[in-house]
């Protein structure tokens, strides 16, 4: 994911023409492009499925915005074919678009909400640390696996943060 | 026209020796067989952007077999039916297969 995501900032800071789905697709296609492991296909659907949703806007309000990763989680969830609980990046993305419509159907702003879906996220990822991987490389350990946090739900927690910090503006 | 074959693997130069191989004993079948394995040619991985290109080139109009390793190469074949055209999905096969030599890279 480091390599995948160093390969997205230097995409995004070259400049990326277009609406908010085109954007969505280049991180995808660049993820898919240079993780190599079963995160860029899993990440490349997030951001693939996001693009639709966003669409050929530049700008969006809240309610459209919390509708991209939610059609994006739900994508993660068909390709990896995972449940919550097997140890993966599901543990920390659903719990984190649960509490980012929660979040955003109690009146918080974008930012609040956001912040809200990182600390949903940072929960579920920790909560993976006794659980056996079912999905994924990890579960080749069987009951070692336990004692571990899941290192998918891991970066997908780091990813929300970074999101939230994003949203929230430069620190004054 | 005949059927085409894709190989989807960790390791670039595992897949073209294996390829190699399979070629030496199906001389002159004219069966076209393209490959998407490995990031580059030394580092291990799969990319669906190039699987998706790979069944491009093997689609003779007679439908495509893609062969993959385990692990993301499984995710990273699916990922590439969403990404090539509907005409050609419809006659796309996905057939995963271990190859014990790459069974640790996958």
């Amino acid at each position: 994911m480091y390599r995948g995501m160093k390969a997205v900032v230097a995409k995004l800071d070259e400049g990326v023409a277009g609406d908010l789905a085109a954007v969505c697709k280049q991180v995808a296609t660049t993820l898919i492009s240079s993780v190599g492991g079963a995160a860029g296909p899993l990440y490349g659907t997030l951001f693939l499925r996001m693009a639709p949703v966003l669409g050929a806007n530049t700008a969006v309000d809240a309610t459209t915005f919390a509708a991209a990763p939610r059609a994006g989680v739900d994508g993660v969830v068909a390709r990896g074919r995972a449940e919550l609980g097997d140890k993966t990046m599901i543990d920390a993305l659903v719990p984190a678009g649960d509490a980012l419509d929660a979040a955003l159907s109690a009146g918080a702003g974008l930012p609040e909400a956001l912040r809200q879906a990182a600390d949903a996220a940072a929960a579920g990822r920790d909560a993976t640390l006794p659980l056996v991987a079912r999905k994924g490389r990890a579960s080749y350990l069987g009951e070692r696996s336990a004692g571990h946090l899941d290192p998918g739900a891991a970066s997908s927690a780091m990813l929300i943060a970074a999101a939230a910090t994003a949203a929230e503006g430069p620190a004054s | 026209m005949t059927v085409g074959l894709v190989v989807v693997g960790h390791s670039r130069a595992l897949a073209h020796a294996s390829v190699a191989l399979v070629q030496m004993m199906i001389h002159g079948s004219g069966v076209p067989i393209t490959v998407a394995a490995g990031l580059d040619e030394t580092t291990f991985g799969t990319d669906a952007t190039a699987i998706a290109d790979a069944i491009a080139a093997a689609d003779q109009g007679q439908g495509v077999v893609v062969l993959m390793d385990l692990g993301s190469a499984v995710l990273s074949a699916e990922l590439a039916l969403d990404l090539i055209d509907d005409v050609v999905r419809d006659r796309v096969v996905l057939c995963p297969v271990v190859a014990a030599g790459n069974f640790f890279t996958s």
